[in-house]
């Protein structure tokens, strides 16, 4: 896989990071591989790591429920590289809302959340970037989503 | 009745703003009425103003082309006092994903979303945490669609 600099660089959370700015994210990551059809995060579990892509292919599926009871899980959407998952590691209920699985061999780079929460505090200006591209991730998938299954 | 800065300082984005930030999203705020049925914004529009809703519900639709010939408008949320709509204006693509649509008589501060991310990006302290909250807001709602596109799509 492409060193963890360069993935972080590819990915469009990170897009508005300065050079500088993009090494203190670096100590925070780790890299991690899984084989097919394995889980990287599962729903309902602790969100602890936000996730890019490096090679490979991720699907996130949710779990949907017609009626009490009645539990199905429902393939939502591919996660191709340098795309980010897991955010609920870093905003919102700090919980998985999906589970994202492996489709083939894939490497991801993991990002602790704690970790990036107080390097955000420390530095407002990098929270504010990674969080604004954050919010365009978020934006550019409900489009996708959109578009995808309508049009 | 409640200023725009009471009206701020309760809300889902920018609760918790000192008031000197609280003055500064005041400063481009203004107070706007819809009335039933009425849009605040269409789908595929420029995305010029962010909206905090103070009174009444606002649904948000999506339009869904069943057919080339058929069309219908689906309610992926209700949005109700202290939320957010009109993400669009102030960060990413500047059209509108969504149309926002007034339930019922509704009272909302419209903020110029340029100047609200000009003025979050010289106060990164409280742009990260207004920028944050809005990842969280975005993110639930695009849960939501997930979720209405799959029941829609059985």
């Amino acid at each position: 896989m492409a060193e963890i600099r360069e993935v972080l660089a590819s990915s469009p959370l990170f897009g508005e990071l300065a050079g500088d700015e993009l090494d203190q994210i670096v100590p925070l990551c780790r890299e991690a591989s899984y084989a097919a059809g394995l889980s990287v995060i599962a729903e309902g579990d602790a969100a602890r790591d936000l996730y890019v892509v490096g090679e490979g292919k991720v699907m996130v599926e949710m779990n949907l429920s017609a009626y009490p009871g009645m539990v199905q899980d429902a393939i939502i959407e591919n996660i191709p590289p340098g795309e980010p998952f897991g955010w609920s590691a870093v905003v919102g209920s700090r919980v998985y809302t999906m589970t994202a699985r492996c489709l083939e061999a894939t490497r991801v780079v993991a990002i602790d959340g704690e970790q990036l929460l107080d390097l955000f505090n420390r530095n407002p200006v990098v929270g504010f970037k990674v969080t604004g591209g954050l919010v365009e991730v978020v934006s550019h998938r409900v489009r996708s989503v959109i578009r995808t299954a309508f049009h | 009745m409640a200023t725009i800065k009471d009206v701020l300082a309760t809300s889902e984005l920018f609760k918790g703003l000192t008031e000197e930030e609280l003055g500064k999203v005041e400063t481009l705020s203004r107070v706007e009425i819809y009335e039933k049925d009425t849009p605040l914004f269409v789908e595929g529009a420029t995305a010029e103003n962010f909206f905090v809703v103070e009174l009444g519900r606002v649904a948000m639709d999506m339009t869904i082309h069943q057919s080339s010939d058929v069309v219908k408008h689906v309610t992926v949320e209700t949005i109700k006092n202290g939320q957010s709509c009109g993400f669009s204006a102030v960060k990413g693509t500047p059209v509108y994903t969504l149309t926002a649509r007034a339930v019922e008589p509704v009272r909302v501060i419209a903020i110029d979303g340029k100047r609200l991310y000009n003025v979050l990006q010289e106060n990164p302290g409280m742009g990260y945490r207004v920028m944050s909250r809005m990842a969280s807001a975005i993110s639930a709602r695009l849960r939501n669609i997930r979720t209405t596109i799959q029941f829609f799509n059985r």
